[in-house]
C-alpha cells in the first residue's frame, strides 16, 4: 500500500507533462453471480491512474485501482457437500472481497470548447482477488490472479488551470472461480480529480 | 495558491488511500457470535430404522494433564445441561432412550473439548477412558464415512451418533452416523449454558434427516 501512495505521489508530480494525471475515491455494486458471496456496495476504494497522449485524442497510460466489499449476514444455516463429508453449518457469515485492477488503458479524449472534456475507453490487464469468508470463528481465506477487463467512460470538468473534477462509470470483469462463481463483475463510479496541461 | 490546493486534495485522497489499506476491524463484539453448530451425517445410513438409543451417564471434559503429559478426561461442569437438551432432542425426534444392555440401535456419546486438537474427526485420544464416560466396548475404535479436521477445538462441545447394529467386531470398530460440533461454545463462562443448550438444538435442528 505504501508503494502505490509513493506511486500516486510521482504521477501527481508528473502532471507538468503532455498527460493525464488522475486521482479518485471509487466506489463499486457488485453484479451477477459474485452477488451470493457478497452484494452489499463497495464503498472503500480508490483509483489513481496516468495517461501520455498520442496526438490529439488518444491517451494511453496505466491505472491501479482498489476495491474492498465487505458483508455481514445474519445467523444462518448453510448445507454442504465435500468429495469426503455431507453436513451443514450455521452461525454468523461475513464475506469480505479485496480486488486490485493493475490495468494498461486506451482513452479518446474529446475535445469541446467548454470546460467539460469527456473520455471513453477500456482498460485490460492483471487483477489479483483475495476472498475471506469467515463463519463464527472458522475462516477460508483464498486468493488469485486474473485477467480483467473493463470498458469506461467519463466526464472531466476544469477547475481551474490545469486541473478538473473527473467523473468515471466503469465495468469491471474478471473472469475467476469461486465456488459457484464464474467471474467478479462490478459496476464501478469514480469520483476525483485530474490535472493536466490540457486542461484550461 | 496553486500548491497549496494541490496539496489539500492531495491529502484528502491519501486520507482515503490510507483507510482503504486495512484489512478488517475486530468484528466480535458478542462471544456468542463466534460460535458455529456444524453436522456431518452418513448419507447412505437409513435413520428411518433407528428407533432406541442409550446415552453416556456422563459428558466427559477433555483437559490436558500436565503431569503425564497427554490428555485426560474429568467430569464436564456442563454434563447435565448437554445431556438434557440431547435427551429432549431425540425425544422431540422419536426416539426412545434405553439402558445400553437392551442393545439399542445408536449410541451416543458428548463431551466438551479444553484442548485443541488438530484432527477432531478420525482421531480420538481420549475413548476408552472408563467410567461413565463411554457406554462399553472398551478397546473399540470409531470409523467414519465422513473426514473432517479442526484445528479450533478449544472450547467446543462434541456430540456423537455410533450405529450399535452395524459394529465390526472382526475389526473392533463402531461405524459412527452422525457428528455434532459446537465450536467455541465453552470457551469462556460468559452465557456459556445459553450457547450450549442453543447450539445443542441448533445441531438437531438442522439435521431433519434425523426424525423418525
Amino acid at each position: 500500500m505504501k508503494k502505490i501512495f509513493l506511486i500516486g505521489l510521482t504521477l501527481l508530480s508528473l502532471s507538468s507533462f503532455a498527460q493525464y494525471t488522475t486521482i479518485s475515491y471509487s466506489t463499486a455494486t457488485p453484479l451477477g453471480g459474485y452477488r451470493d458471496f457478497v452484494a452489499s456496495n463497495s464503498w472503500v476504494g480508490f483509483e489513481a491512474g496516468y495517461q501520455h497522449m498520442f496526438g490529439e485524442h488518444l491517451a494511453v497510460g496505466f491505472q491501479y485501482k482498489y476495491s474492498k466489499f465487505y458483508e455481514k449476514k445474519d445467523r444462518h444455516t448453510y448445507d454442504f457437500t465435500t468429495d469426503n463429508s455431507v453436513g451443514s453449518i450455521t452461525g454468523v457469515r461475513y464475506s469480505y472481497s479485496f480486488v486490485n485492477n493493475f490495468n494498461f488503458s486506451l482513452n479518446y479524449i474529446g475535445q469541446t470548447n467548454t470546460s467539460f472534456t469527456p473520455y471513453a475507453g477500456f482498460a485490460i490487464g492483471p487483477a489479483y482477488i483475495d476472498n475471506l469468508l469467515i463463519v463464527g470463528i472458522l475462516e477460508v481465506d483464498d486468493d488469485t490472479w486474473a485477467f480483467s477487463m473493463t470498458p469506461q467512460a467519463g466526464l472531466m470538468y476544469s477547475i481551474g488551470p490545469g486541473i478538473a473534477l473527473d467523473l468515471k462509470v466503469s465495468y469491471n470483469y474478471i473472469p475467476v472461480k469461486y465456488d459457484d462463481v464464474t467471474a467478479f463483475q462490478a459496476l464501478g463510479v469514480a469520483i476525483g480529480f485530474t490535472w493536466s496541461p490540457l486542461l484550461d | 495558491m496553486k500548491n497549496k490546493f494541490k496539496i489539500s486534495i492531495l491529502a484528502m485522497l491519501s486520507a482515503v488511500v490510507l483507510y482503504s489499506c486495512t484489512k478488517y476491524p475486530d468484528l466480535y463484539d458478542d462471544e456468542r457470535i463466534k460460535d458455529v453448530t456444524i453436522t456431518y451425517y452418513d448419507d447412505d445410513a437409513d435413520f428411518t430404522k433407528f428407533k432406541t438409543y442409550s446415552i453416556v451417564d456422563t459428558v466427559g471434559n477433555v483437559v490436558y494433564d500436565e503431569k503425564g503429559d497427554s490428555n485426560k478426561v474429568v467430569p464436564s461442569a456442563y454434563s447435565d445441561i448437554i445431556l438434557t437438551h440431547i435427551n429432549n432432542n431425540m425425544a422431540s425426534l422419536g426416539y426412545t432412550k434405553v439402558d445400553t444392555s437392551a442393545k439399542p440401535d445408536l449410541l451416543i456419546n458428548a463431551h466438551t473439548l479444553s484442548i485443541d486438537v488438530t484432527h477432531v474427526g478420525s482421531y480420538y485420544p481420549y475413548y476408552g477412558y472408563g467410567g461413565g464416560y463411554y457406554w462399553g466396548y472398551p478397546g473399540y475404535g470409531y470409523s467414519y464415512p465422513y473426514y473432517y479436521s479442526y484445528d479450533k477445538s478449544f472450547g467446543s462441545v462434541t456430540i456423537e451418533m455410533a450405529n450399535r447394529s452395524a459394529i465390526d467386531h472382526g475389526a473392533n470398530k463402531i461405524p459412527v452416523v452422525w457428528t455434532a460440533l459446537i465450536l467455541g461454545a465453552t470457551n469462556t463462562t460468559s452465557n456459556a449454558t445459553a450457547r450450549i443448550t442453543n447450539g445443542v438444538d441448533e445441531a438437531f435442528a438442522q439435521s431433519p434427516y434425523l426424525a423418525k
